[in-house]
């Protein structure tokens, strides 16, 4: 149902930073303008990102830090919703 | 204890890259010395600005003055800041601890490009401007290595009259 993560990266900057720990929401619906958590290409690692838009079917991804451009995920590869960050505590909008 | 270590694994968060894609090996010091060649025109450009100004100028005069210091300030800012991210992304994602064993001044060389970065930014100061873009290079010089490429120094196309490090063609 939940799963806790911890952040690596700047490209969620300065929604998220490196070392912020998360409460995900598995199997969620996701929506445009939720972070969400997916599965990368290789299926080995998970990245966290915000839900730009959908086309086709496709969930349109990207990193708040606006540095890098978007990319398309298919539902199944969502994890889940990023509900709150629980460390530091705080709200993630 | 080891079954408290497997506890503590259990227990332990995933991590979830924040990065632009997992991984897209991407990296890249140009944006960093373009932010350092910027820097160093905005410095440029507020002597020039000082100089223009006489002794005794108008009201309109000192509110271009006022004006133009006020832009050039704030990009001063802006590029400092994104020298620092630029570096802190390098440092941090890019390089390896062989990299490390290779450069022994990596670190420090980093560090002190922050450091400097933000000394740029709290002043008026054409020295720290040109030491930050030399610093600048030298890591890219070092990046450059650890990719296999030969890097060079040549008399970047910019108005700053300034050096970048590239790599050969």
């Amino acid at each position: 149902m939940f799963q806790r993560v911890v952040v690596s990266g700047h490209s969620m900057e300065p929604t998220l930073r490196s070392g912020q720990k998360l409460l995900v929401l598995k199997n969620a619906n996701p929506r445009i303008g939720d972070i969400v958590v997916v599965r990368d290409r290789t299926g080995e690692r998970k990245v966290v990102k915000r839900i730009a838009k959908v086309r086709g079917g496709h969930y349109f991804i990207k990193g708040d830090a606006g540095t890098y451009k978007e990319r398309a995920v298919k539902r199944e590869d969502i994890v889940g919703k990023v509900l709150f960050s629980y460390s530091p505590l705080k709200r993630i909008r | 204890m080891r079954v408290m270590q497997k506890i503590a694994q259990a227990l332990r968060p995933d991590v979830v890259y924040a990065h632009c894609d997992i991984p897209c090996g991407i990296y890249d010091p140009h944006h960093a010395q373009m932010a350092a060649h910027t820097i160093i025109r905005m410095h440029q450009l507020i002597e020039e600005a000082k100089g223009k100004m006489g002794q005794s100028p108008t009201p309109d005069e000192r509110a271009r003055f006022v004006h133009q210091m006020a832009r050039c300030t704030a990009t001063k800012e802006e590029h400092a800041e994104l020298l620092k991210k630029e570096v802190r992304i390098l440092w941090g994602d890019y390089f390896k601890p062989e990299h490390v064993q290779q450069y022994p001044d990596l670190h420090e060389l980093a560090w002190k490009i922050l450091r400097r970065a933000s000394k740029v930014r709290q002043e008026i100061n054409m020295p720290e401007a040109e030491g930050l873009l030399e610093d600048v290079n030298r890591l890219a010089e070092i990046f450059w290595k650890t990719k296999g490429a030969t890097p060079v120094r040549t008399k970047a196309s910019y108005p700053t009259g300034k050096e970048i490090v590239v790599p050969k063609a």
